[in-house]
């Protein structure tokens, strides 16, 4: 295998197999026998196939399942994206739900935008289409779906 | 009776107001997280004061365009507004991506108009025959059916069959999350006890295809999700999608009877019907390219989802007995207005009920006129919309979908954590189809799973589980539908 890249079927294989070790021994807790049947019989069987997928992945590796997995296209956009949106759910009992989610999508707007189009003119007209987005959405949600918002720290 | 019916709802005000429930139905099933059990009980109130008739007929139209709506986002974004579109995005989404939009569009919209119209004749005709053969339907047969719709996993074609097949694995220990069916226990809680409620299906639904979706997207270098040109606009390309829908016809009536046959099973709906209907289109049609964006694989799942409203109905109405949670508020809302849904219902307050119904038969043709409007003009957004605002927005559509589901946070962190789950099966090169297909089915196969064996202790669990004979009809399709791919390889080979 070249330097960097990575067995995909393996990995899974490994994964899988400890998701399932991890729920079948959380089944010691239940008491119905009924209740444990058909999670167990699943998880059986997910333990034999992560078996035969690692042995498979030795025997006979499948070519496409050989790839570098942290080579991703614009690696920096998507850890922007995962820790942005922790970031978001964690705001949200600070800041309230419309105004942390309006800073968010400014935010994120000018993350993913172009280094050059980061001009004040820009950055004022993507300030306003978020707020309207938000503002639109938000009230659509609480006005009409009577949807009841956490209330925060700072804001409603 | 049911031309009284017909001449009450034809009134200007009765027609308005279908038109813009219908319109407002559309918005909701295309929204992640909004559904239409939602929307038709927030309007119960609301419609109480317009009068039985009129009541009646708004929330019907939300219901059945509710449930289109939902393929909206499954072509454009590949994120089913309901989860009765799953399977819509398995074929919508491509063809949408490769400029077709405007197509799949086309298909979906018509697919539903005349899934929900034969269900609605369904309704109008065979009620009283349908409804009996619903009771026939016990846990084992229930168990047995989500089984079938899980043999759609070994020709989803995402990933291989064995990763697959633990997806969907993956996917059924999620739906067994939370307080257990017999002994009131928190199974798989690990000692959280915000998980008692389990994993909420729709909050996984827009994590598992939203976030990896939204992602991707936000790695994406171009400017617009779509990486092909929309297919420009020339003389006869609607009479090509006529004529290419035409010739779905079969799949078309054969979709439309399984979504009447699964709607009127209590509890099963479009959820399970647009799989079925989907797996069903895959193994018998003639056509090739499941899964790369064929009209076909949009057919088969919208006029199943769509075929469920009506078929649904009459369960409700016949025997008083609602299948699916909008069927129950449907079921509230009758009651609200003096009418007992049972065998006097139709005697008592035909021309209401066949008013009712007639107004269900008008909101399905509207959404061919305003669903295929406002689908379009969607689709033209969309595909212009830079990705810098499109990944951010569906991402708060996420959270704020997932958040009003039960006004609970804990919701929308579950969201993103099957999110992030969801784009780890990306990288790894596992089906979150097969994941959701687990998490959907997995709880009516655990229940009539239960539920049988309980029913076995008293007679025989070969009998419980075998030998009923519709139990034995399903079997027999679920062994023919894994074996069939094997199966017409073998005489597509000998023929050569």
């Amino acid at each position: 295998m070249a330097k960097g890249k990575h067995n995909t079927d393996r990995i899974t294989a490994i994964l899988v197999f400890i998701f399932s070790a991890a729920f079948i021994w959380q089944l010691r807790y239940i008491n119905s026998p009924l209740d444990v049947l058909f999670p167990r019989t699943i998880l059986i069987a997910m333990m034999i196939l992560s078996v035969i997928l690692f042995v498979k992945s030795y025997i006979r590796p499948d070519s496409q399942s050989i790839k570098d997995i942290f080579a991703i296209q614009n690696r920096n956009k998507i850890l922007i994206g995962v820790l942005g949106s922790v970031l978001w759910l964690l705001c949200i009992p600070v800041l309230g739900f419309a105004v942390t989610s309006a800073l968010a999508l400014i935010a994120f707007s000018m993350a993913l935008g172009k280094k050059e189009d980061r001009t004040l003119r820009k950055v004022v007209s993507t300030t306003v289409v978020c707020s309207v987005i938000v503002a639109v959405i938000y009230y659509f949600f609480s006005e009409f779906m009577e949807v009841q918002f956490p209330k925060a720290l700072l804001f409603r | 009776m049911v031309l009284d019916g017909l001449l009450t709802i034809l009134s200007l005000k009765n027609l308005l107001y279908i038109a813009v429930a219908t319109a407002a139905g559309l918005t909701v099933g295309a929204l992640p997280g909004l559904t239409a059990t939602m929307a038709v009980a927030l309007l119960v109130p609301i419609t109480f004061t317009m009068g039985p008739i009129s009541g009646l007929a708004v929330l019907g139209a939300i219901y059945m365009s509710a449930i289109y709506g939902g393929c909206f986002s499954a072509i454009l974004i590949n994120t089913p507004g309901t989860p009765g579109s799953i399977a819509t995005a398995f074929d919508g989404y491509p063809m949408a991506k490769k400029g077709e939009g405007a197509k799949a569009i086309f298909s979906a919209t018509y697919a539903s108009m005349v899934g929900g119209l034969l269900s609605l004749a369904a309704l109008f005709f065979l009620s009283p025959p349908l409804a009996k053969i619903a009771l026939q339907f016990g846990p084992s047969e229930y168990f047995w059916l989500a089984l079938f719709g899980m043999t759609v996993m070994s020709s989803l074609g995402e990933a291989s069959t064995i990763k697959t097949f633990m997806s969907g694995g993956i996917g059924l220990i999620l739906s067994c999350i939370g307080v257990t069916r017999m002994g009131g226990e928190l199974r798989f809680g690990f000692g959280w006890y915000e998980l008692q409620g389990g994993v909420e299906l729709i909050a996984a639904l827009i994590g598992l295809f939203c976030i990896p979706e939204a992602l991707n997207f936000m790695a994406s270098s171009g400017s617009s999700i779509y990486t092909v040109e929309s297919v420009k606009k020339t003389k006869g390309l609607w009479l090509s999608y006529i004529k290419e829908f035409w010739g779905t016809r079969l799949t078309l009536l054969r979709s439309t009877i399984i979504g009447i046959i699964i709607g009127i099973l209590p509890g099963a709906g479009g959820t399970v019907a647009n799989v079925v209907a989907y797996n069903d289109a895959k193994t018998y049609s003639k056509k090739k390219g499941f899964g790369t964006g064929i009209m076909e694989g949009i057919v088969a799942p919208e006029s199943a989802n769509n075929a469920t409203v009506g078929a649904g109905l009459i369960p409700t109405l016949t025997l008083g007995v609602p299948g699916t949670p909008v069927d129950a508020v449907i079921f509230g809302a009758l009651m609200l207005h003096s009418l007992h849904p049972g065998a006097q219902l139709f005697a008592k307050n035909g021309v209401i009920v066949y008013s009712f119904m007639w107004g269900l038969v008008i909101s399905t043709l509207m959404m061919g006129v305003i669903g295929l409007s406002i689908g379009v003009i969607t689709y033209k957004g969309v595909s212009k919309t830079p990705v810098r605002f499109l990944a951010p927005v569906i991402i708060f559509l996420s959270v704020i979908g997932s958040y009003a589901l039960r006004n609970s946070m804990t919701d929308v962190w579950m969201m993103l954590a099957l999110g992030l789950i969801g784009y780890g099966f990306k990288l790894l090169g596992m089906s979150t189809s097969a994941a959701v297909l687990g998490l959907v089915l997995g709880q009516i196969a655990e229940e009539g799973f239960v539920q049988a064996a309980i029913l076995s202790q008293a007679s025989s669990y070969f009998k419980v589980f075998f030998l009923r004979p519709i139990t034995a009809i399903i079997i027999v399709m679920a062994i023919f539908t894994l074996l069939w791919p094997a199966i017409s390889n073998y005489l597509s080979n000998r023929k050569k």
